[in-house]
């Protein structure tokens, strides 16, 4: 499959900037133009609109109180710096690139802003409910990168069988050229029988391209065991692999 | 009153001891078999074997002498055969001290072994740098690691989140804000706003503050475990590195301190090593990698030592092959630095750094246990490098410090080296004045140079010395590839030898001048296209070297045959006399005859010496010069006032003059000014007198008459002529075959006197008359004359001292 456009979401969290990178790479390595759309979150505004609004350091606890005024300049140079970090990524690639600045819930505003595109790019400290949230609610492929740092390492690749195996295999294919680093798809099934197939028609075609994957098979119905093997794992990058749209739509 | 052995010239033979080449019982120096000894150097040689072979502290070597006598030579054989039979000394190298960075440490290992051990920490490193990242590389490794960080991720989200949750569970949203956390009550699932918040009533605004006051708080608290939980984690990752790669590390250094096993302070470093690759294990897994150095955006090279591999890398300070017996070193550049070592430094963007790998050794690291040969003289006039020698030599060990730093002038970070232990033997080799003054003025001198090992300067000239020399001659022409000597060159050459000596009866040693004179010799015969070297080449030799150096020589007799300088040499003239000195040029010395004159007149000034008034005459001339006051007092004057002002002077002597070896003349002019008994011009005289009139010995006699033998001769010889000289003196003769041959024909003489008598009978041509038992001089002697004139000085001025004439009787009376 050909992916042509690639969105990534960032907000004010400190992850933001390693997807950032991360789909930067993804765009200059697949050819694809890079939207970024960058959330002002809804809550922290009503938070600040508050009389007793208090802000505690993420790093010294210190409490100090909340002006929405002072809020409000903040994000607007929080936008400008993801504006910033964007040139500098895009640039030595020449990527096509845009940026949106949206208010709203970080999740809901990016789930709406992939729809359309070929990957969907956020960050994320591990893999969380929210992380979850959003490989469930982004119509696209979309990945989590779990620690900050950079890039290269292994990636994993969430694909549930219902998923064409010629589809899964060649995304999984360009994100490892992409991403750099060793690939274990994870196959999400109920079904062993269906799931065994499924792995073989991927072994098979993966050989077709020349490469080495790993694959497990985990139970759809046990998100622990899909957690337990993430942790295992210890990907650099998650890829939760979706049908293409015109599959799904 | 006559002097019966004034009048008796030396015989030709006596004029210069010859060498019979018959009286060598060889063809040429190629028969003769090398002098392995040392020539006349029975003593030194006896106080170099005593002072080597003696193992105590200060039983160091001082050898004295001059200049070309062979003392480096002799002490190097010398050292050299006791070298063998001495121990290698142990390497030594520098390593870096973990605990104290500064201050490297130093190792011992057994000779030969230092370049091993470098090699095999150079192959640790090595392995180290494929066995550590792949001991990273492996899946126990990523996981265990993955552990640790996810424990610490899960630990500080889980603090957290169970916050979040705790605070959703009384209607409180955790909000993430730029740079923190916040709280905000909720409705229906989504963060108040303020209206709705103000719709509360005041009880229940104050419940939430009040709950969110409290979430705050634990929340701050969780914030706070943040470090530590990270530290935590932190010495996880530590103990978990050390324990990956404990195991390749542990197996390598075992194998390496089993080599080792019997140095214990090569094991303790390995042991230190063992720990500090441990705790930098992280070091080895992308050595090249990472952003280079910076300053100002320039890069900054990082030298390999400096990298935190390089500091298992081993300096060899100092390395001997196995077996190789005990080092002799000698250190022709002997400053602070090149003795005790130097500490170098690296610029690096316009300062100083440096590190163990850049101590360097100097002389007394490859000494070490062995000898150390230096130039008194060059180590005394190199800054601090005399303080530096002593001070290793007292406490017996090197302590490696530049001189910047030891002044306190160098402001660069620096190093202090260990100590190394320092047993050597030194030995100076100086002139004998550096000797004594050193023995007078540098108590430690004595404490530190116990042995002197004093060199001759000649020897004793005898038929079986003869025979020595030519064999010292025979080994010298092979070591210099020359060509052999016949007997009639080695004759020439132990001729010149006793005139090198200044005495016919010794020979000189210095076997440098020898050398020279040989491989001069060697080149005449070459041109000559003779096999071997005669007498001819050897006459060649020292005829061109005489050349050579001769100009001045040649210019002073010019101007003295134009008349520049006014030098007689046939006539008389009273109160005018010829005296002889020496003109020293570097090596070359020669004869000069000089114009001595004396006039005399009635007063209380003595004799005065006109040189020192004018201060061109040196203290022994002055000292020569007042003898003769005492002699003319205590000859003539015994009981009446010498009532004398004499005045004396060098003519034409524009730059000074020392020594008392015209003193002789100075007195002969004296006494003929006296008597105005004029003085033959023919004849020069040269001797020194003391108070009683004895002629005594001088220097530089062969020199002296050679000077006026050439001038006589450029004038054209009479055979009137000649030269007075002590009969001390007479033993020293070895005058040129030029001057034995004018002899020979009754051309020119050589008187040799033991009195001003002798001397002056033989200058004036008239008897100098000795008192007879009633204590008078002979009528019409010189002596008398003498007497006489002083005698009437003395009326004359006690005349002058009765005061005023008494006025007549006769005239009294009369009208004025």
């Amino acid at each position: 499959m050909k992916i042509r456009r690639i969105v990534v979401g960032l907000d004010v969290a400190p992850h933001s900037r390693p997807a950032l990178e991360a789909a930067a790479a993804l765009a200059g390595a697949l050819d694809a133009d890079l939207e970024a759309l960058f959330v002002e979150s809804d809550e922290v505004h009503r938070l600040a609109g508050l009389p007793f609004a208090r802000e505690l350091g993420v790093s010294s606890a210190a409490a100090r109180p909340m002006d929405p005024a002072v809020l409000e300049r903040t994000l607007r140079a929080h936008a400008r710096e993801a504006r910033r970090a964007l040139a500098e990524v895009a640039a030595p690639r020449s990527l096509r690139w845009s940026l949106r600045v949206t208010r709203g819930s970080v999740t809901e505003e990016i789930i709406a802003a992939s729809t359309g595109a070929d990957l969907t790019v956020v960050g994320a400290r591990r893999w969380t409910p929210e992380a979850a949230r959003f490989a469930r609610g982004a119509p696209a492929t979309i990945i989590v990168l779990p620690h900050s740092g950079r890039l290269g390492g292994p990636v994993a690749a969430i694909c549930p069988v219902t998923v064409a195996p010629e589809h899964a295999m060649a995304l999984a294919a360009s994100l490892g050229d992409a991403l750099g680093g060793g690939l274990t798809i994870l196959v999400l099934a109920e079904d062993l029988a269906e799931a065994g197939a499924w792995c073989e028609k991927a072994g098979d075609l993966l050989r077709a391209m020349g490469r080495r994957a790993g694959l497990e098979i985990v139970r759809e119905s046990q998100p622990e065991a899909l957690q337990a093997a993430l942790e295992r794992l210890a990907p650099r990058a998650v890829a939760v692999v979706a049908a293409p749209p015109a599959q799904s739509s | 009153m006559t002097n019966p052995v004034s009048a008796a010239p030396l015989a030709p033979a006596q004029l210069r001891r010859t060498c019979d080449p018959a009286s060598l019982a060889f063809a040429t120096t190629a028969e003769l078999e090398d002098f392995g000894e040392v020539l006349g150097q029975a003593r030194a040689v006896e106080a170099i074997r005593f002072g080597v072979g003696m193992e105590r502290d200060g039983y160091n070597l001082y050898a004295m002498g001059p200049e070309g006598i062979g003392r480096h030579t002799i002490v190097r054989r010398h050292l050299e055969k006791k070298a063998l039979e001495r121990a290698t000394p142990s390497d030594w190298c520098y390593v870096f001290d973990f605990a104290a960075p500064d201050k490297p440490r130093a190792l011992e290992l057994p000779a030969g072994d230092a370049s091993r051990f470098r090699q095999d920490m150079q192959r640790l490193v090595e392995d180290l740098r494929t066995g550590i990242p792949s001991a990273f590389e492996t899946d126990e490794y990523r996981t265990r690691l993955q552990e640790i960080e996810g424990e610490f991720e899960r630990r500080h989200e889980e603090a957290i989140e169970s916050i979040g949750e705790k605070a959703k569970g009384q209607g409180i949203a955790l909000v993430r804000t730029p740079s923190g956390f916040g709280f905000a009550p909720m409705h229906e699932d989504k963060v108040m706003g303020p209206d709705e918040f103000h719709a509360l009533s005041e009880a229940k605004q104050k419940e939430v503050q009040e709950a969110i006051a409290a979430l705050e708080q634990e929340l701050a608290k969780a914030i706070h475990e943040v470090p530590r939980m990270r530290r935590e984690a932190q010495r996880k990752v530590r103990d978990l590195n050390r324990q990956v790669v404990g195991a390749t590390v542990t197996g390598l250094i075992e194998e390496l301190k089993a080599a080792y096993v019997a140095l214990g302070p090569v094991v303790r470093f390995l042991e230190s090593v063992h720990e500090d690759v441990l705790d930098h294990a992280e070091s080895f897994r992308h050595p090249k990698e990472g952003e280079q150095r910076t300053l100002f955006g320039i890069p900054v090279p990082e030298p390999e030592s400096e990298s935190p591999l390089g500091r298992y890398q081993v300096n060899v300070l100092i390395e001997h092959a196995a077996g190789s017996g005990a080092p002799i070193v000698y250190e022709d550049n002997p400053t602070h630095d090149n003795l005790v070592g130097r500490i170098e430094h690296l610029a690096q963007m316009g300062t100083l750094v440096t590190n163990f790998m850049l101590i360097k050794a100097g002389a007394f690291h490859r000494a070490n246990g062995g000898y150390l040969v230096l130039d008194a003289l060059k180590v005394l006039t190199q800054p601090f490098a005399w303080e530096a020698l002593k001070r290793a030599m007292r406490s017996r060990e090197i302590r490696t410090e530049s001189l910047g730093q030891m002044l306190g002038l160098a402001s660069t970070v620096g190093l202090k080296p260990e100590p190394i232990p320092l047993d050597q033997k030194v030995v100076l080799v100086g002139e004998r004045i550096l000797y004594y003054l050193l023995q007078a003025y540098d108590p430690e001198f004595p404490e530190l140079f116990k042995v002197a090992a004093d060199f001759e300067e000649d020897i004793e000239r005898a038929p079986e010395s003869d025979l020595l020399y030519a064999r010292v001659v025979a080994t010298i022409a092979r070591r210099e590839k020359l060509r052999a000597v016949d007997r009639g060159g080695v004759a020439r050459l132990i001729e010149q030898g006793a005139r090198a000596a200044g005495d016919a009866g010794k020979l000189s040693v210095a076997m440098q001048e020898l050398t020279d004179l040989l491989r001069e010799s060697d080149y005449f015969a070459a041109a000559a296209g003779r096999e071997v070297v005669g007498a001819a080449d050897v006459d060649s030799a020292l005829a061109a070297r005489e050349d050579r150096q001769s100009r001045i020589r040649e210019r002073v007799g010019e101007q003295m045959r134009k008349g520049t300088l006014l030098i007689d040499t046939a006539g008389e003239r009273a109160g005018q006399v010829n005296g002889l000195s020496v003109v020293q040029l570097g090596e070359f010395a020669f004869g000069m005859p000089s114009r001595i004159t004396a006039r005399v007149r009635l007063g209380y000034g003595g004799v005065v010496d006109i040189e020192r008034e004018a201060e061109l005459g040196g203290p022994l001339h002055s000292k020569g010069v007042m003898i003769l006051s005492g002699y003319l007092a205590g000859r003539y004057c015994v009981d009446r006032p010498l009532s004398l002002t004499a005045t004396l002077v060098f003519e034409q002597n524009y730059g000074g003059v020392e020594g008392d070896s015209a003193s002789c003349a100075e007195l002969c002019a004296l006494l003929s000014a006296l008597a105005e008994a004029p003085l033959a011009q023919s004849l020069a005289i040269t001797g020194s007198v003391n108070q009683h009139g004895d002629v005594q010995a001088i220097g530089g006699v062969n020199e002296k008459i050679e000077g006026f033998f050439d001038l006589c001769k450029a004038r054209g010889l009479t055979g009137t002529q000649g030269v007075v000289i002590p009969a001390a003196n007479a033993r020293h003769l070895m005058l040129r075959r030029e001057v034995v041959e004018a002899v020979e024909a009754g051309r020119f003489q050589v008187y040799p006197v033991q009195s001003v008598d002798e001397a002056l009978a033989i200058l004036s041509g008239q008897p100098s008359g000795e008192r007879d038992p009633l204590g008078r001089f002979p009528a019409g002697s010189v002596n008398l004359r003498v007497e006489q004139r002083l005698a009437a000085f003395a009326e004359r001025v006690l005349a002058f001292a009765a005061g005023p004439p008494v006025r007549k009787d006769w005239r009294r009376g009369r009208p004025r």
